[in-house]
């Protein structure tokens, strides 16, 4: 049995495939296997893992026709014959001692998940660019260097990078789970039930992987996939609740379901995909409307959140859902903007008073000769 | 016999009701007498007015089984002594010296009717609002001491208004002259053909360029209506036709009777809109021309145009929801283009002083003074 799996989905990538493999093989840390899926790719994708199959034994290789990553991935996952198991996506590419240095640390903790970071670069210019959410800030703060459970942490846990790859997982603990098929933001619910599961995890603050971003792939251009976002969250939330922490976490839950859906919406720029979207919105808001009104949590959520979900009950188009919660931050914002006026208005009168009243002070006009004087010889500060 | 009679109709007003009474108690002049007439109230509200009766003989209250504001005023009018009339609602303010300017108006101006300026109370807050009837606008230069006016002068003012009983007070010898200044009891918006025969019948009307009363807006206890009122609207509007038909004014207010029925009706109409409800308004308001109508201001004539353009509820609903929600948010936007600008003017003038406190206090004269003020200071806390 291998240490380490890396599971490899692939799918026209031939651009950049050769570097992602390189990266993997040239390790410093060996005793691996490569489980390559060539999700049905129409380009040199094939030709490519072939050439690397005959070159590397380590390399396994599965063809199958086009079902998408979810699918891809959780075949690889059933091919696994390593104790731990990691993720990369085909165009990017590790660090090559990231192996080494993690699972050194995985092996020496007896960890069930070790979560890395990730580090952006831009395809064309390959210029670097951290991303907060990778780096982990708020969540650093509580657990620092020690390993850590998703009880620790609490509700932020939530807000943590929830990609697949990034993390080295232990087998045996995921060996059961799947992504879900056909939807996008695949690794939202998998990641959260991975978090239940994990008894000991840890964060190692360093970048390990670098993420290619593409102007054209996959979280670019899936506008009209938008709407699994709102799947996404009922099936995060039932998750919660399979583990015994939904009345824990119920109001985050709510929380982040409603702020993302209407994100999500106000990104959407055609018409047609934001009225889909909004309808397939509408429909389960609709659907859940007597269970969050019935429930303590739903009215600790901020107004503005209540506000937008009774907003999508309401009205029936997209374009009314728009202006209205387009209005209702415009209010608020002007609103604001209002108190922070008048504030400042008292300030400068303040500041007006104390001003004249320097000015007219017996220090200042015992020493206006002084300046009278300065003034005449040019000096500047009187 | 009193010189005032004031008739106030409470309903459940529990909540604002002992500063109304106050308002009245603390009023300058003196010589009148208040009219409660508890219209089947369910909370506190007859305590109340029994316990104010008890400790001031002006105050006299009825009750009555609920049957509306319109038969609790009649009551009063029935009671009621005074030469003078003043209806008031039972959660709203009065400033001290209401009656007396009032008073003092109607005597020296001989008139039937005294008009004056109202505001609004949003959140405990008396805020000087554009007034309902701004006659200090319509008749710029005019000594309302002595000066009088009557409907022909004011002719926008009789059906194109607000109707609100409050904004009145009254000479009752008008009410005398004619058999049916009563507040009908079997409609609701009672108050508008009231208004209307109030304004078309005084010969002699007046005005107190001060705001004297203020009316509560975010009272959830207020007379709102459900859904069955709104429907009432057209047997209002056939009462106000048959009421100016009958007194030979409908030619002559042809054209404001036009917009009487389109804003009564647009109004009225809220959401959800059915369909009956639609095709009374499509009825009521076939044949009218609103480009030909010049008294429509032009933004709401767009809100008209949309009713014509549509045949059914449902649209119309979409239509004019989509329409009011954007015109809203071009005036949040322009008002945020100002706050923004404001904004910005008001850092930089808070800056500029910043500076120049700084430049005096960082100045050779200052800091050459420094012992002086010291001394100076020791010497004042001694």
């Amino acid at each position: 049995m291998v240490k380490l799996s890396v599971i490899v989905p692939c799918y026209n990538v031939e651009k950049y495939l050769s570097e992602c493999l390189d990266s993997i093989l040239n390790q410093t840390f060996e005793d691996i296997e490569i489980i390559c899926i060539n999700d049905g790719s129409t380009d040199n994708t094939q030709d490519i893992l072939d050439s690397y199959l005959k070159k590397d034994k380590r390399i396994k290789v599965i063809s199958q026709h086009n079902q998408g990553l979810s699918m891809a991935r959780n075949v690889g996952l059933k091919n696994v014959t390593g104790e731990y198991v990691t993720f990369i996506d085909s165009d990017d590419y590790f660090e090559l001692t990231a192996f080494e240095e993690t699972l050194k640390i995985v092996e020496e903790k007896s960890l069930d998940l070790l979560i890395f970071k990730l580090i952006n670069f831009d395809a064309d210019t390959f210029e670097k660019q951290e991303k907060d959410y990778y780096e982990m800030n708020c969540i650093k703060e509580i657990i620092g260097d020690s390993v850590f459970n998703q009880e620790d942490i609490g509700e932020k846990f939530y807000y943590m990078p929830v990609t697949a790859p990034g993390k080295i997982y232990r087998y045996e603990m995921i060996k059961d789970m799947e992504f879900p098929v056909g939807m996008i933001f695949e690794d939202n619910p998998f990641f959260v039930e991975v978090m239940f599961r994990a008894k000991r995890a840890y964060f190692y603050d360093k970048h390990l992987y670098l993420r290619r971003v593409r102007f054209d792939s996959i979280t670019n251009s899936a506008y009209s996939k938008f709407y699994h976002m709102i799947r996404i969250h009922n099936m995060i939330i039932d998750i919660t609740r399979k583990y015994g922490y939904f009345e824990k976490y119920q109001t985050r839950l709510y929380r982040r379901k409603i702020s993302q859906i209407h994100w999500y919406f106000t990104l959407i720029d055609d018409e047609d995909d934001k009225e889909f979207y909004y309808q397939k919105m509408r429909e389960d808001y609709k659907k859940c409307d007597d269970e969050y009104k019935s429930s303590e949590a739903f009215y600790k959520l901020p107004r503005r959140l209540q506000n937008f979900f009774n907003f999508a009950i309401e009205y029936e188009s997209h374009e009314e859902y728009r202006l209205k919660t387009e209005n209702y931050d415009l209010f608020y914002s002007n609103y604001d903007l209002s108190k922070e006026n008048k504030k400042l208005k008292r300030e400068i009168n303040a500041l007006k008073d104390l001003n004249r009243n320097l000015l007219n002070s017996k220090s200042w006009k015992l020493t206006e000769p002084l300046r009278k004087l300065n003034r005449k010889g040019g000096s500047k500060n009187g | 016999m009193v010189e005032i009679s004031i008739i106030m109709p409470v309903y459940n007003s529990q909540d604002h009701l002992k500063d109304t009474l106050d308002y009245i108690l603390n009023q300058t002049f003196d010589d009148f007498e208040l009219i409660c007439v508890n219209d089947g109230s369910g909370d506190d509200s007859l305590e109340i007015l029994n316990d104010y009766s008890f400790k001031d003989s002006r105050i006299k209250v009825f009750s009555q089984e609920n049957k509306g504001q319109g038969s609790a005023r009649n009551k009063g009018l029935e009671h009621c002594t005074g030469k003078y009339v003043y209806f008031m609602d039972s959660d709203d303010c009065i400033i001290p010296k209401f009656l007396e300017l009032v008073h003092d108006n109607i005597k020296n101006n001989s008139s039937e009717i005294v008009m004056f300026k109202t505001g609004n109370i949003e959140s405990g807050n008396k805020i000087d609002t554009p007034p309902l009837f701004p006659f200090d606008e319509v008749f710029k230069d005019a000594d309302f001491n002595d000066f009088t006016f009557d409907y022909t002068n004011v002719r926008k003012y009789v059906l194109n208004s607000s109707f609100a009983p409050w904004t009145k007070f009254y000479k009752k010898e008008l009410f005398d002259r004619y058999d049916d200044f009563k507040f009908n009891e079997k409609l609701p918006y009672e108050d508008v053909l009231f208004h209307i025969k109030s304004m078309l019948r005084a010969t002699r009307i007046s005005f107190v360029p001060e705001y004297l009363y203020y009316y509560r807006i975010d009272n959830p206890n207020s007379s709102s209506f459900n859904y069955e009122s709104h429907i009432k609207i057209f047997d209002v509007i056939d009462e106000v036709e048959e009421f100016l038909k009958k007194e030979n004014y409908l030619n002559d207010f042809e054209k404001e009777f036009e917009f009487f029925k389109l804003r009564q009706i647009t109004y009225h109409m809220i959401t959800p809109i059915n369909e009956e409800h639609f095709k009374l308004a499509k009825q009521y308001l076939n044949g009218i021309d609103i480009a030909k109508n010049d008294l429509i201001p032009d933004y709401q004539r767009k809100e008209y145009q949309i009713f014509y353009e549509n045949d059914a509820a449902k649209t119309y609903e979409r239509e004019i929801n989509l329409y009011l929600l954007q015109r809203e948010q071009d005036e949040l936007k322009e008002k945020n283009s100002m706050l923004e600008l404001e904004n910005s003017r008001l850092k930089h003038e808070k800056n500029e002083l910043e500076s120049k406190k700084e430049e005096i206090l960082s100045s050779r004269s200052w800091k050459l003074t420094k012992v002086f003020r010291s001394t100076f200071n020791l010497f004042r806390r001694n």
